[in-house]
């Protein structure tokens, strides 16, 4: 028993000495791309109901409930349809339509009289198609002879992945695109510095079956494909990708979601990078556009004891912040740069083209009991007022101005900031020794100030923004506190 | 007083061993998070949402909101928005959305790394005019209460998701585009790089991208950014180079000569077409007033020579 006691002791101890050395097991897994998103140039879905009666001659059809689509809520004049047999070999007589108006629920007008009389087991398709757009950024080089492989969801039935009729299944998981008439030549790889198109040379497309589904491959043949390369992998519009219908489980008025998955590999197959991006085909619309993209805001406090923040070297005397609050504590009249400053870190990360801005706003000053500031302010009213940081032109929450090494002069409550990470902060202390604005005041409908902004896609902007307090020896005793506000909001 | 190991009590020891050799395996597979002073995060997708929709209809769009922080209430809402300045940011009105955008308001609680899907449902009367409706999603984080009664300020955040929506009969609105400006300087120098600046005005029904270009001497193409321009407002236009916005700069260097620019631009998929043509002259200045250095200083090495009576000999 002993020995079985000490054998646990050697083996933990040594386990003990491998963790603390940082040689701790670890899962070994792939990177993800440090971005990826798709774009469907129409994400509506493909109609696609169940007839019940068309007379050769006439121009109206009426549909049944036999088929997801059990009504005409989603098919819309000028959609340019065909009908099916239930084989769906094909459009019958190979002759397309062009809805001229909805009657009611369940009949419409085509603006061309049939051609044929049309069967109870026949479907109307309304096919919507469109260029296919994806959109990621690698994490890892990928070597000569590697290659980037891109799966599209198909449907599991042989010989139908690719014959130009939308697609339905029970479920998204069986359900898939319809590649149709798409070819190799349709999909290009964008051409950048660092990873150019020549080297990935023309794509190769296999339409998926019944157990696997479409594939695109692009095999690195020349040079390499540096890491945070920004890649885009095009269908092109014509004849485009072919939206799925519905599936016969989907519920009215939500999106079907489909994932398509990238992948870089090396020359063994090996996964380097991958990611899962989402495809939402939705109805009810007449042209929609949503994109797999993502806007993530955080917030975060310091409580480091040393590092300079706006020029401002943190001390043990700094007062520390969290997330939700920065607690001044008790203010003393006479300004010292390590207990009158501090400061907060506000992160975003995007892959939305357009951009974003954060924007900062306060409830009102910083009030007595939190008792309402009234103009501007300032001791009279039991407030810290809003700094002004110098004589005219003075600063507010639109304009900056140098508030200086010793702020004792102009006291009051300002902000400052400071790129950690990127370049999204919309002014810098460092224009001056602390160029200072206000938060924008609610309460004196002062309009909220954006403090970070880009026009483009980041990946972990970081600002610091620096808080400064300073009051008089005739501020009124008690506790003050006001609610600020950060807002992160996508650019349209 | 020295402490001396028991030695009638070895199996009290091993069993010390055991404990803390099991303890240190249990430390080693504990998870590493931390949660006091967890940040404030969260994320919302998708942040745009761009839909056209026949009075009449509905449609739903699921909004997926992320805490990445510590656990939070996030209170929802929805807005208009108005462009806040030329450049797409936005102002956050507080005017809420009509009562046919449907969402259920009660708080969302939400753990760490918790998701929950927000449900949108669009569903406007046939009455309904047709126009746009630019509208925000609002997220909004609960404040934290202070209980030590220190000064403070509490910070909470939001975040938003934006809807850009059209009611349309026929989903044909109406679109129309105004040129306010395409400008670039009348004259520059050939070394100097000549900058464009585009800025369209919508002044139709709903929102569009402009798609289209500037071509310079039908030799160099810059391609315009389809960016939304919401019906009413006016937005600067930068050019795009792949997914990357840049300004619209000619880099094609000519001596001397005009370089005659046109813009070109549909709005989406109508096929009219906006255009709008500025000229720029560009002249060697920089190269003529280098030349006038090179002689002037050489005629005046010439005249000092030749009035100090030295003769320079070409062989």
């Amino acid at each position: 028993m002993k020995k079985l006691f000490f054998i646990v002791f050697g083996i933990s101890l040594a386990l003990l000495v491998l963790f603390f050395v940082g040689l701790k097991p670890r899962l070994s897994k792939s990177a993800n791309f440090t971005t990826a998103s798709a774009t469907l140039s129409n994400s509506r879905f493909s109609y696609k109901a169940s007839v019940a009666s068309g007379t050769s001659g006439t121009s109206v059809v009426n549909i049944d409930g036999d088929s997801t689509d059990d009504d005409t809520n989603h098919l819309f004049p000028k959609d340019a349809i065909c009908f099916v047999n239930s084989a769906e070999s094909g459009c019958i007589g190979n002759i397309g339509y062009v809805v001229a108006n909805i009657v009611d629920t369940d009949t419409f007008n085509t603006t061309g009289a049939l051609g044929t009389t049309l069967a109870s087991t026949d479907f109307v398709v309304a096919t919507q198609s469109g260029s296919l757009a994806i959109t990621f950024t690698t994490a890892t080089e990928v070597p000569i002879g590697g290659d980037l492989l891109i799966t599209i969801p198909a449907v599991n039935t042989t010989a139908k992945t690719n014959d130009g009729i939308p697609d339905t299944n029970s479920t998204t998981a069986t359900n898939g695109f319809d590649i149709g008439a798409m070819v190799a030549g349709d999909i290009t790889v964008s051409d950048i510095t660092g990873c150019t198109s020549a080297g990935w040379g023309s794509a190769t497309l296999t339409a998926g079956d019944a157990s696997t589904d479409h594939t695109i491959l692009f095999t690195r043949a020349s040079a390499t494909c540096a890491a945070a390369k920004a890649i885009t992998v095009t269908i092109d519009s014509s004849p485009g990708i072919i939206n799925p219908a519905p599936i016969t489980t989907h519920t009215r008025g939500q999106a079907d979601t489909y994932q398509i998955n990238i992948r870089s590999r090396d020359g063994g197959d090996n996964v380097l990078d991958q990611s899962d991006v989402t495809l939402a085909p939705v109805e009810g619309v007449l042209v929609s556009a949503t994109v797999d993209e993502t806007l993530s805001l955080t917030i975060a406090g310091l409580s480091a004891d040393s590092g300079s923040y706006c020029g401002i070297t943190r001390t043990a005397s700094s007062p520390d912040t969290t997330a939700y609050s920065v607690p001044w504590g008790t203010l003393s009249p006479t300004y010292l740069a390590a207990t009158h400053n501090t400061q907060q870190t506000v992160t975003v990360s995007t892959n939305a083209d357009a951009g974003y801005s954060v924007y900062i706003e306060e409830n009102d000053q910083m009030g007595k009991d939190g008792v309402a500031c009234t103009g501007n302010g300032g001791e009279s009213v039991s407030c810290i007022q809003d700094t002004v940081c110098g004589s005219a032109p003075e600063c507010s929450e639109s304009t900056t101005k140098d508030w200086g090494a010793d702020p004792s002069s102009y006291p009051g409550l300002g902000y400052s900031l400071e790129n950690s990470s990127g370049t999204d902060a919309v002014f810098l202390y460092s224009g001056g020794t602390f160029t200072t604005k206000q938060i924008a005041d609610i309460a004196a409908s002062e309009t909220r100030a954006a403090i970070m902004t880009n026009a483009g896609p980041v990946s972990g902007s970081i600002a610091n923004v620096c808080f400064r307090i300073d009051i008089t020896a005739t501020q009124p005793a008690g506790y003050y506190f006001n609610k600020v506000k950060y807002t992160a909001v996508p650019v349209f | 007083m020295k402490y001396k190991f028991n030695k009638s009590a070895p199996k009290l020891n091993s069993f010390y061993l055991f404990l803390v050799s099991l303890m240190s395996l249990l430390y080693i597979m504990l998870p590493f998070d931390i949660y006091a002073q967890d940040p404030l995060s969260i994320s919302v997708t998708p942040p745009i949402y761009e839909v056209m929709i026949q009075p009449g209809k509905e449609i739903t769009q699921v909004f997926s909101v992320t805490n990445l922080g510590g656990k939070t209430t996030l209170k929802p809402k929805i807005v208009y928005f108005e462009p806040s300045d030329l450049l797409g940011n936005v102002k956050i009105t507080d005017k809420l959305a009509p009562d046919w955008i449907k969402f259920d308001p009660l708080p969302i609680s939400l753990d760490q790394g918790q998701s929950h899907e927000f449900i949108v449902l669009i569903s406007p009367s046939v009455d309904v005019p047709e126009t746009d409706h630019n509208i925000t999603i609002l997220f909004e984080t609960a404040t934290a209460q202070d209980l030590l009664k220190d000064n403070s300020a509490f910070y909470n955040a939001q975040i938003g998701a934006n809807i850009l929506l059209s009611i349309s009969i026929d989903g044909k609105p109406k679109k129309n585009a105004e040129t306010v400006s395409f400008n670039a300087p009348f004259i520059v120098d050939w070394l100097m790089p000549v900058n464009y600046e585009v800025t369209l005005a919508n002044s139709g029904n709903s929102f569009w991208k402009p798609i289209g270009k500037i071509n310079i001497n039908e030799d160099e193409i810059l391609n315009l950014a389809p960016l939304n321009i919401l019906s009413g407002y006016s937005r600067y236009i930068p050019c795009i180079n792949g997914e990357n916005l840049i300004d619209c700069t000619s880099s094609k260097k000519i001596l001397i000569g005009i370089k005659k620019a046109n813009l070109e631009f549909i709005l989406d998929d109508d096929p009219q077409i906006y255009g709008k043509e500025v000229t720029t002259v560009v002249f060697p200045f920089s190269l003529l007033f280098g030349i006038i250095i090179i002689v002037t200083v050489s005629k005046l090495v010439n005249y000092l020579l030749t009035k100090n009576g030295i003769k320079i000999k070409f062989k």
